[in-house]
């Protein structure tokens, strides 16, 4: 019964996750839109899209050979699985044992390494920059990542939701929020860069594949911050129905506040340098190591 | 973190250590051996000191290593606030860790921190040899190899397998034909 219930948890987050990847990018697109006072695309604007290039002609180069041909959906595939990992209405998922901070970053890295491996491949303009990107974003990342487990006590998604939920020092949690929504920022870039990243030149379902790609991180980033810092709702392993159905309003909410502030963000600062991002970095790290330091003088009082 | 589950975390992470490397090996080596701040975070926390002290003496020898093989250029502002974040971490952890007790931070933290410092230490390793720099690198490689091998002696088999990666991308490397 418990693993039944496991998973049709999964199954109705995965629903919701590939619902999300369509009306998220969606939303904030057409909030960017009204705050503008342009009229935007419809939310749904992506699914469109979407359905005219799974049946558009694939072109490909035929120097890609079959890595070219693998590419995109390992992309997408990655994200997407990023995002089907972090806990979002419900802990209580089939998938629940492999839901770990430190997999869900490996996914991550792994979606932009095949991103960055294709655009250097094609000789892409943007893949110099993306490429000084990285070196800064994996030790950001970890350190973050070492905060959260010292906060929390593992890197264990689900325990994590609960160490936050049942109140962790103040803090080193809002310097350890602070730099994970600054590391989820420069990895992302602020819109349109989080809906519509470098991607590589493609056609057809190759460009759906990269789209998703890009739905699946933006998805996996923003659910892994409204979990982390705002573990309430969140339904536990053996809740009822109730507790389940109140976790995806809670999830919902809590995405819907997501959007408008991706999309204010977007607007208050229009020129986002890409080259800032390695300073945005550094403060990230700057922060999850104040934090650290921070649960060291605090241990050792206790 | 069950081991299985670390080597899948540290097995996703490589394409993105190793793919910077073609093209901005400098940069990167400073910026990989920032990722030993975490273990050495973790290690001070489930009261491993040994394994700490190794990691800071490696990282100090790869240190050496790059700045006496690399040409000097100014790093970004970027890469300075994460040293110092780092480095601040692990004076205040240095410096509160003898009066810790061991249980208070679980000792598991390490396990899956070390396997990723381990394959960052593969690709800096790798990109040392790449850049014509490889002695005191592997001096530094396996002084923290040495550390953790005394330490943590069920994590060998990782160990080995990491250990033995940068010579054999450096044999790769060295049978290439020149571009």
């Amino acid at each position: 019964m418990a693993l039944l219930a496991a998973l049709l948890a999964q199954a109705l987050h995965g629903a919701l996750v590939l619902a999300a990847a369509v009306l998220l990018p969606g939303l904030v697109a057409w909030l960017s839109a009204r705050f503008l006072g342009a009229r935007g695309p419809r939310p749904w604007q992506p699914w469109r899209e979407w359905r005219a290039l799974w049946g558009a002609r694939l072109l490909r180069r035929a120097a890609a050979g079959p890595p070219g041909a693998a590419a995109p959906p390992l992309a997408a595939a990655a994200a997407l699985a990023a995002a089907l990992l972090v806990p979002g209405f419900s802990t209580g998922m089939l998938l629940a044992p492999l839901a770990d901070l430190t997999v869900v970053f490996g996914l991550l890295a792994l979606a932009e390494a095949i991103r960055l491996f294709v655009l250097l491949d094609q000789g892409h303009p943007a893949a110099p920059r993306a490429l000084a990107l990285l070196p800064f974003l994996l030790p950001a990342g970890l350190l973050v990542l070492a905060g959260l487990a010292l906060l929390g006590g593992g890197t264990h998604l689900p325990t994590l939701i609960a160490a936050l939920r049942e109140g962790a020092a103040p803090l080193p949690t809002g310097l350890l929020l602070a730099a994970l929504a600054a590391l989820a920022l420069s990895a992302l870039g602020l819109p349109p860069a989080p809906l519509d990243p470098a991607l590589p030149d493609a056609t057809g379902r190759d460009l759906l594949c990269w789209r998703l790609h890009a739905a699946g991180r933006l998805i996996a980033w923003a659910g892994l911050f409204v979990a982390l810092a705002w573990p309430w709702g969140v339904a536990e392993p053996g809740a009822g129905f109730l507790a389940a159905l109140f976790g995806i309003l809670a999830w919902v909410g809590k995405l819907l506040l997501v959007a408008p502030a991706l999309a204010l963000l977007g607007l208050l600062a229009p020129r986002w340098p890409l080259a800032r991002a390695p300073e945005w970095l550094g403060g990230a790290a700057l922060l999850a190591g104040l934090a650290a330091a921070l649960i060291f003088v605090a241990a050792a009082q206790a | 973190m069950s081991t299985g589950l670390t080597t899948l975390a540290g097995l996703l992470l490589l394409p993105a250590l190793l793919l910077p490397l073609c093209a901005r090996p400098r940069l990167l080596i400073g910026l990989l051996a920032l990722q030993a701040v975490p273990v050495a975070l973790a290690a001070l926390a489930a009261g491993q000191l040994g394994l700490a002290a190794a990691l800071l003496a490696g990282l100090a020898l790869l240190g050496l290593c790059l700045r006496r093989n690399l040409p000097a250029a100014p790093l970004p502002r970027g890469a300075w606030l994460m040293a110092a974040g780092g480095l601040l971490a692990l004076a205040v952890a240095a410096a509160m860790a003898a009066p810790l007790p061991a249980e208070r931070l679980p000792p598991a933290l390490v396990a899956p921190c070390l396997a990723l410092l381990l394959l960052g230490l593969a690709a800096m390793a790798a990109g040392q040899g790449l850049v014509q720099a490889g002695g005191l690198a592997s001096a530094g490689h396996g002084w923290i190899l040495a550390g953790l091998a005394a330490e943590l002696p069920h994590l060998w088999w990782p160990a080995l397998l990491l250990g033995l990666l940068p010579p054999a991308l450096l044999l790769l490397a060295e049978e290439a034909p020149p571009p």
